[in-house]
């Protein structure tokens, strides 16, 4: 590989910070960037004036209805599981692994609780997605009375947080093909877990979902059942 | 909702919001379309681009990190890569010069009294304070997203030559929005 000196970053770095420099060039410079100090506070300084430079973009109008095609295109186009923002992730990694663990549990003790029957599966579950295809958790549905219905989230707080609406209420509806949707307070939005008992026809339960106070789903999953 | 930052907007989009996708649309449409129009030259692909730029971000915004730079920046970044892409993708690239590109690129200066951005006037003044081989260089590749070989190529101008404006202008710059004496 090609192997740059200072001399050469130097050369290479407005390119670099531009994002134009061709890539074994790119490769060779992050190489030496990895190595020396000096040059990376130089590239650190420079970093930047893209985002400067592009927004000063002059501006035009698209034709009418714009708005409306791309908003169709997003239906067509779900948005798949994503990182979270870095400057969060080192706060929340004990906690993603900590929620992460509850789920496990959550479904150990689903499997233990509810399996080994022959016969039917004996709960359900499905992933709580956001609207644009976003995993924020799960959701365990006994099948058998008495009907218990637990909900991982982990995600949870972190959107909610990031959305800028921490005090909005939410609750928890439950769509069946047997009789309207019910409703149940979520008396818990911590993101760990959340555990209810429900005095519904577990097999008729289709669809569980978040909603907030405004009536909008913030998050849904439609139930399969899972072997038991 | 329609008042919300930038910043909470992106965080609406992560969460698959799409009320908040329509307002970040209508905020940025303007902008993202405007530089899609500057590159690739034809309203059509234009806005296709755009819109390709709206389901790019829609489908990344979780990974957009506010202490990177503000929400406007990542999206026009993606803006710029997607109307490169698309430049590429359509082989137009070698129809499409450096002098074409460069010699009626728009004055990159808001008339708009309410724009959020005002605070960039520096960076205006900065650009426009660089000899003009040099903001013609930075312009190439910052916003046509050129090489500096390839420019030599476009401009028949030696490659060193080509990277030295570069520099110049891009440390020039630099100084001038840090106020650092020359």
């Amino acid at each position: 590989m090609k192997r740059f000196d200072c001399a050469e970053l130097a050369e290479a770095a407005p390119e670099l910070i531009l994002g134009v420099l061709p890539g074994d060039e790119r490769a060779a410079a992050v190489a030496h960037l990895e190595g020396c100090p000096s040059c990376q506070q130089q590239v650190s300084s420079l970093a930047g004036l893209t985002d400067q430079l592009l927004l000063l973009t002059p501006q035009a109008q698209p034709s009418a209805g714009f708005e409306q095609r791309v908003l169709a295109s997003l239906e067509e186009k779900p948005a798949p599981v994503v990182p979270m923002a870095r400057g969060r992730r080192h706060r929340l990694r004990a906690t993603t692994w900590a929620m992460a663990a509850v789920a496990a549990c959550l479904l150990v003790a689903a499997v233990v609780l509810f399996g080994g029957r022959s016969g039917s599966p004996a709960f359900a579950s499905g992933e709580m997605r956001t609207g644009g295809g976003v995993v924020v958790g799960e959701v365990f549905v006994q099948r058998e009375r008495p009907v218990t219905m637990m909900m991982s989230l982990p995600g949870w707080t972190e959107r909610v947080q990031s959305y800028g609406q921490p005090s909005q209420t939410y609750s928890v509806r439950i769509e069946r093909d047997d009789g309207p949707p019910i409703i149940v307070a979520m008396t818990s939005t911590d993101g760990a877990a959340w555990i209810t008992d429900l005095d519904v026809d577990p097999s008729a339960i289709t669809r569980v979902a978040i909603v907030d106070g405004y009536g909008r789903t913030w998050c849904s999953a439609e139930l399969h059942a899972s072997a038991g | 909702m329609w008042n919300a930052s930038d910043e909470a907007l992106v965080a609406g989009l992560g969460a698959g919001d799409r009320e908040a996708a329509l307002v970040f649309i209508r905020r940025f449409q303007s902008r993202v379309f405007g530089l899609a129009l500057s590159i690739v030259r034809d309203r059509q692909m234009a806005e296709e681009v755009a819109q390709d730029t709206f389901v790019r971000a829609w489908r990344y915004a979780g990974s957009y990190d506010p202490v990177r730079g503000p929400a406007a920046a990542w999206l026009l970044g993606i803006a710029r890569n997607a109307s490169l892409d698309h430049v590429r993708s359509t082989a137009r690239r070698r129809d499409h010069t450096a002098f074409e590109a460069l010699e009626d690129l728009p004055d990159p200066v808001s008339d708009d009294a309410e724009d959020p951005y005002d605070a960039l006037a520096p960076v205006t003044d900065a650009l426009r304070s660089l000899p003009e081989e040099q903001r013609q260089v930075l312009m190439a590749t910052a916003y046509y997203g050129f090489t500096a070989r390839e420019i030599s190529e476009a401009w028949g101008v030696p490659l060193g030559t080509v990277k030295t404006r570069l520099r110049l202008a891009v440390h020039k710059l630099r100084d001038e929005l840090t106020g650092v004496p020359r």
